[in-house]
């Protein structure tokens, strides 16, 4: 009886064993199967990349030579080399469309972070008359894509009459100002450690450079605006027609909104009584708590005004103003093709902002994640 | 004068009015002056003839949208006995192949009436496709052929595109949501064509879709499958941008499931468990249900980006394409007015456009409003 016991108490334990060893065996082999196809899924989404990075590095001539085997997509660090990316250089003028680019996307991110949250701010937290109105004006201009109203765009800024002209130079150089003025002080509250072993002059002169420095590209875009408008009526073919019009927009100033009408009343109600103006509330109450919001709109702007191709492509006849992609559709059909340069420009686009990604992944996923959420 | 000044914008509600100007006025004047108002112009500007040159344009009420927009099915005259030894200005004839097709000229032809009885209405129209129903010939006539071609292909794009990318971004979300190392990896890799411009994605896969040398047909070929001539063939043409188009666009609207899946409680699930659901039915009875809005968000802007596609077709195939099977609304209309400078027209094309895409918004308008009703 005893030993009948011990062997079918010894068998149940072996059949647990079993039992457990075939459940791990079924979960790992199910792990494996999980990993192998996202890896593979991984490699669709990457080998295009990969390949572009891998050209832009080799020879011209092993580009195409290696594509019959995995080499495309395998780095030769014996035959790396510099020729594609100084032959993009010698033949486009690289360097400008990077700097118009990196100028235009700063300027628009910027400088619309700054104007369309006021506006968010003056919809959400602020009673007056025809705010109503103008928050479903501004809900439904949503729906209307930039590429519908391309056309007649162009038309209109080709044609600039000097009442508009003159409009949007003074909206200009509020926003000039107002920068001026939160520069300004955010320098001061910067410097302000420095101050104490500075003297004063020194302090002073710091927060002029500072400001004046720092606001420098609205006051270059002023000059280029005013010197166009003293050329002609036209704005074709400047800085200024790639970013006035994208500056203020409806999507925005709705996601602002949505953010900054779920802060608590109670954040700027003491303020607000005890007198202080509307711009200091927006500043110092409201700004320094809605980073994750800024993050989100500045993340998905700076994705779309990066890759932005139609408009700039319709409004830049010369080098000098043209931005990277537009510079890309060009350089791609100019004479001779040499696909490994192409692939060193497309490279060279790429990886600054695939960096910036990495670096910053956590807000990308984000702010996309966000955009999605809608009221 | 001075006590205007202090009843009003020294007293709190003056400030308060001051304030909505200076921080509000800049966005709402700046969306005026480039949204609302190209807007209107476009409206105004599509019933005209006008030019981009600057030629006199006169008013000449719908007749852009009479071009547009006129279309019509009519009979064919019989096929005839004998085929005419050479090409008819208007007729039935024998091609190479020895396969009867159907010839239409109108220009030039002044007694097309005498040629046969029930044509004359179509003069100024063009053949689109022919059909036989029975032994009757009919055609499809348009008076501007590539704009329906061009609706047709984003009508297509959308119905592959829409479904599909939809339901790959939920599985890559629901792969990526298992809770296993190494997760976040993955969520990388698939985002990161996102944050590739389209206009350099374009560019790089025109080279991996090359029918001689593209990476595309070396893998395939390992499959033996293909080779495929890809953008060079008009059966190909587009779905090779569509399927460019999902791979860069999917991992934004995986973040958007994976945000959607993460905000479904856990408990959820557990209930489902306890009441002996399996896997498919944790998924079609909880997981779909929760994800009702994301969906229709997603859906949303996809088939909205599929109206808008532009960029991809123009780096692409700059010229709509074979036989303009990758023409799209938004490239026929940037070509007749940018391309020719017909800003009249492609003022009524954008129209057309805006239309369009009101339609689709407001179809979600409906699938949202039914939503809540159901609550």
């Amino acid at each position: 009886m005893m030993t009948a016991d011990t062997l079918t108490s010894q068998q149940q334990a072996q059949e647990a064993r079993r039992r457990a060893f075939v459940a791990r065996m079924r979960e790992i082999s199910r792990r494996i199967f999980t990993y192998a196809l996202m890896s593979f899924i991984g490699f669709l989404f990457l080998f295009p990349i990969i390949f572009m990075v891998v050209a832009a590095f080799k020879p011209n001539d092993r580009v195409i030579a290696d594509l019959s085997s995995f080499a495309a997509l395998l780095p030769n660090f014996e035959t790396f080399t510099l020729d594609n990316v100084n032959d993009v250089f010698s033949r486009v003028s690289f360097d400008q469309y990077m700097f118009n680019s990196l100028f235009l996307t700063l300027v628009t991110v910027i400088v619309g972070l700054f104007v369309n949250s006021m506006a968010a701010y003056v919809l959400a937290r602020m009673r007056w008359v025809g705010r109503a109105v103008i928050l479903s004006l501004v809900v439904s201009l949503i729906i209307i894509p930039l590429e519908a109203i391309a056309v007649p765009l162009m038309m209109m800024v080709n044609n600039m009459g000097p009442f508009v002209n003159l409009v949007v130079l003074f909206i200009l150089i509020v926003i000039t100002l107002m920068g001026w003025n939160v520069i300004w002080n955010a320098v001061a509250s910067m410097t302000e450690n420095l101050s104490r072993t500075l003297p004063l002059p020194v302090h002073f002169a710091l927060q002029v450079v500072l400001t004046i420095l720092l606001t420098l590209p609205l006051t270059v875009l002023i000059y280029f605006m005013i010197g166009q408008i003293e050329k002609g009526g036209t704005w074709l073919n400047s800085y200024h027609v790639q970013i006035l019009p994208f500056i203020a927009e409806p999507f925005s100033i709705f996601l602002f909104y949505q953010f900054f009408i779920n802060i608590p009343k109670d954040f700027d109600e003491a303020a607000y009584v005890d007198g202080a103006d509307n711009f200091r509330i927006y500043w110092q109450i409201i700004v320094p708590i809605s980073r994750p919001v800024f993050a989100t709109v500045a993340i998905l702007k700076f994705l779309q005004f990066w890759s932005f191709y139609l408009w700039p492509l319709m409004v830049t006849r010369e080098d000098t103003y043209r931005p990277l992609m537009v510079g890309m559709d060009f350089f791609q059909t100019q004479a001779p093709i040499r696909w490994g340069s192409i692939m060193a420009y497309a490279a060279m686009v790429t990886i600054p902002v695939l960096i910036t990604f990495l670096l910053f992944q956590k807000w990308f996923v984000q702010s996309v994640s966000s955009s999605g959420v809608k009221g | 004068m001075r006590l205007f000044f202090q009843n009003n914008l020294t007293g709190r509600k003056g400030r308060d009015l001051l304030a909505v100007l200076v921080m509000g006025g800049p966005a709402f004047l700046l969306l005026a002056i480039f949204m609302i108002w190209p807007f209107i112009l476009g409206i105004d500007l599509s019933t005209t003839n006008q030019r981009f040159d600057g030629a006199q344009a006169s008013d000449i009420g719908t007749r852009n949208y009479e071009r547009i927009l006129g279309v019509g099915i009519g009979g064919l005259p019989p096929k005839p006995e004998v085929f005419p030894d050479s090409r008819p200005g208007v007729g039935w004839y024998l091609d190479n192949q020895g396969k009867a097709d159907f010839r239409w000229r109108t220009r030039g032809i002044d007694d097309l009436d005498e040629i046969w009885e029930g044509l004359e209405n179509w003069r100024g129209y063009e053949v689109m496709s022919v059909f036989s129903i029975g032994s009757n010939e009919y055609a499809i006539f348009a008076r501007d052929p590539l704009f329906w071609r061009s609706l047709r292909n984003n009508l297509a794009f959308a119905a592959f595109v829409v479904p599909v990318q939809t339901a790959l971004a939920l599985m890559l979300a629901i792969l990526i949501n298992q809770k296993l190392p190494g997760m976040n990896v993955f969520r990388t890799i698939y985002f990161s064509p996102v944050v590739t411009a389209m206009v350099i994605v374009a560019v790089v896969w025109a080279f991996l879709y090359n029918p001689r040398f593209g990476l595309i047909n070396q893998m395939l070929g390992v499959l033996s499958i293909g080779p495929f001539d890809w953008l060079q063939h008009p059966a190909s043409a587009l779905p090779a941008i569509m399927i460019m188009s999902i791979w860069q666009g999917v991992g934004f609207q995986m973040v958007i499931f994976l945000a959607g899946l993460q905000d479904i409680p856990e408990d959820l699930y557990e209930a489902a468990s306890i009441d002996g659901a399996g896997v498919v039915h944790k998924f079609r009875y909880v997981t779909l249900p929760m994800l009702r809005n994301t969906t229709i968000f997603v859906v949303l802007t996809t088939t909205i980006l599929a109206f808008r596609l532009f960029d991809q077709i123009n780096v692409m195939t700059p010229d709509g394409g074979p036989a303009s099977s990758t023409a799209t609304m938004v490239w026929y209309a940037i070509r007749r007015g940018w391309r020719e400078s017909e800003i009249g027209y492609a003022s009524a094309i954008s129209v057309v456009f805006v239309v369009i895409v009101l339609m689709i918004s407001l179809v979600q308008r409906v699938f949202v409003k039914s939503e809540s009703a159901l609550d």
